[in-house]
């Protein structure tokens, strides 16, 4: 039998969520001119980025970041947070991406260029845990993707193309990968609540995940177990992790899943650690408390 | 310039496996189940170029020789991204274990990764015999019958047979690249007969044929059938000393097939199959 923790979070077999239902949390906004996204690109490809690793945590490695308009004006200031923000250096640099982002005409918080390495993953998790209750959305402009680089929230697989803008509400649970590579390359702004609402989806932008089987969990969480038992301990738990993107899970279904391995294996402190550290990446406080999806 | 100087500039353009090499080194030598890793081949003999592959030896204990070879592949996959389930080698000699090939992402690249599973018992006979130069050695145990614990008992699965047509497609590839003719012309008959046995697999999976024996009779009964042999028959007649173009397509049609006689297996491997025909990590 599986842990009744593993079975209790089986998603109950459902209709599949609907593109519109999707579209409240990822969406197009709008169709970007083409030629104004090509040299964003040819300017963010050619200019020397120093990009930054952050949010430690929330991440595989890979994961790196270089801030345009932030609080304090250095380009290597990446963790987000309420300010009045300021161009760095690096915007400088960029002029087309500076006039896309005045063209906005949106009341921006923090903007950032974000590169995800290949076989990288953005943990499950939700973001802005630690500001201000205050109503605020994330656009996304897809520089340089591929296929096997997605956005997966309410279980599906979201291919973010290059071409549109992009709005993310990431208050939902939410994660990216970029599996195969090359390098996915996005283009990220924080605003405070616009008028960015609408949206839409094709399609062909929504992979729906399977429902995981018990038999699924159960070999998963053996095979993890394996790995952790012939010292493969972060391996192990990374593979678990992985299971959110290839699978619809319920929300922290995979953590669980890791706290489950390490208490069968006595390894109660680490089953502590991914316990608590759940709660941080999933901010349960915030959620608890009502505010998830609505910040 | 100096001595130091010299070696920067060395150890800056060494070929990228080197760096692939030590990722390798470092994930396996964490394990307490690992006692050998010897590196083989060019890298070992100072020979390499930017197109060898990666050849590590890794001795097991015994008892864990098995656990190691079930869940070697989710590691290779979860760790290093390898983009297809690792190919049961059929190329590399018994060394009393097991081989795989791992095609790997790397630094923009596909870098190919031949791992040599054996217990720790035979590290010491496999290391004469091949030169192979230990970068971990630690002491081992005896278990009998570990290789035989983990060999599993069952004929290849379709995707087994489409991972191993792209495997061997990008070893052809390099062999084309070194003007290597006659391994080219042996590989590629190893490709076309994987391919049938894929067209076997998919639709006569009780064939009471040999090989290459009655696949008119067998498989050629029905459209679907029909279809499959006749793409078959167009890669058998492409030239037996491939080029880059002859291999592509010859690539191209044993996908024709799978994607007619087994698309389940072609839809489990989807994203690999993308990254495989992508310019900038093809060889």
């Amino acid at each position: 039998m599986l842990p009744p923790l593993v079975t209790d979070l089986l998603p109950a077999p459902s209709g599949e969520r609907t593109n519109e239902d999707l579209a409240t949390q990822v969406a197009r906004v709008t169709q970007l001119d083409h030629e104004m996204l090509e040299r964003i690109r040819h300017e963010v490809l050619t200019a020397a980025v120093p990009w930054t690793a952050e949010y430690g945590p929330y991440q595989s490695g890979g994961w790196w970041t270089a801030s345009l308009l932030n609080e304090s004006g250095a380009d290597d200031d990446v963790t987000i947070r309420d300010c009045d923000p300021v161009a760095t250096p690096l915007l400088g640099r960029l002029p087309t991406t500076a006039r896309l982002l005045a063209g906005l005409d949106l009341p921006l918080m923090w903007v950032r260029l974000a590169k995800l390495t290949p076989n990288s993953f953005l943990w499950e998790h939700r973001d802005y845990a630690d500001l201000r209750r205050t109503p605020r959305q994330r656009l996304h402009v897809p520089l340089f993707t591929n296929r096997s680089a997605a956005l997966v929230t309410g279980g599906a697989r979201i291919n973010l193309t290059v071409g549109h803008l992009w709005r993310l509400r990431p208050t939902y649970a939410h994660g990216a990968c970029n599996l195969l590579g090359p390098d996915r390359l996005h283009l990220i702004i924080d605003i405070y609540e616009g008028d960015v609402d609408g949206g839409w989806l094709e399609p062909e932008d929504i992979e729906h995940l399977p429902q995981p089987t018990e038999e699924e969990l159960r070999r998963c969480l053996a095979e993890a177990r394996t790995l952790a038992e012939l010292g493969f301990v972060r391996p192990a738990e990374k593979y678990l992790l992985r299971l959110f993107y290839r699978r619809s899970m319920a929300e922290g279904q995979v953590y669980e899943m890791i706290v489950e391995l390490h208490r069968e294996l006595g390894r109660q402190h680490d089953a502590d650690h991914w316990s608590g550290l759940r709660d941080t990446l999933l901010d349960m406080a915030g959620f608890a408390a009502g505010d998830g999806g609505s910040r | 310039m100096n001595v130091s100087t010299l070696d920067e500039l060395a150890h800056a353009h060494r070929p990228p496996q080197f760096g692939l090499l030590d990722r390798l080194v470092d994930m396996f030598e964490n394990s307490a189940a690992v006692t050998h890793l010897l590196v083989r081949g060019s890298l070992a003999a100072g020979n390499a170029d930017r197109l060898s592959d990666v050849d590590l030896v890794i001795g097991v204990r015994g008892s864990q020789f098995a656990s190691l070879a079930a869940v070697h592949d989710v590691l290779m996959q979860t760790e290093l991204g390898s983009v297809l389930p690792g190919w049961r080698d059929r190329i590399v000699g018994d060394m009393g274990g097991v081989g795989f090939v791992h095609l790997v992402p790397w630094q923009g690249r596909l870098q190919q990764v031949d791992l040599y599973l054996a217990p720790s018992i035979r590290m010491d006979r496999l290391q004469a015999l091949t030169r192979a130069r230990a970068v971990l050695a630690r002491p081992g145990e005896w278990h009998e019958d570990a290789v035989q614990q983990y060999e599993p008992d069952r004929d290849p699965s379709t995707r087994d047979l489409l991972v191993e047509v792209l495997v061997v497609g990008y070893m052809i590839r390099k062999r084309i690249r070194r003007d290597q003719h006659y391994i080219a012309y042996a590989e590629m008959h190893m490709l076309a007969t994987a391919a049938k046995d894929l067209v076997k697999a998919a639709l006569a999976p009780d064939s009471r044929f040999y090989g290459w024996y009655r696949l008119d009779e067998e498989i050629g009964i029905t459209p679907l059938g029909r279809a499959c042999l006749r793409d078959l028959r167009a890669l058998v007649d492409g030239p037996a000393l491939p080029t880059r173009e002859s291999l592509d397509r010859s690539i191209a049609l044993v996908i024709a097939i799978a994607t007619r006689a087994a698309p389940e297996a072609v839809e489990a491997l989807q994203p690999a199959l993308d990254i495989y025909w992508d310019n900038p990590v093809r060889v």
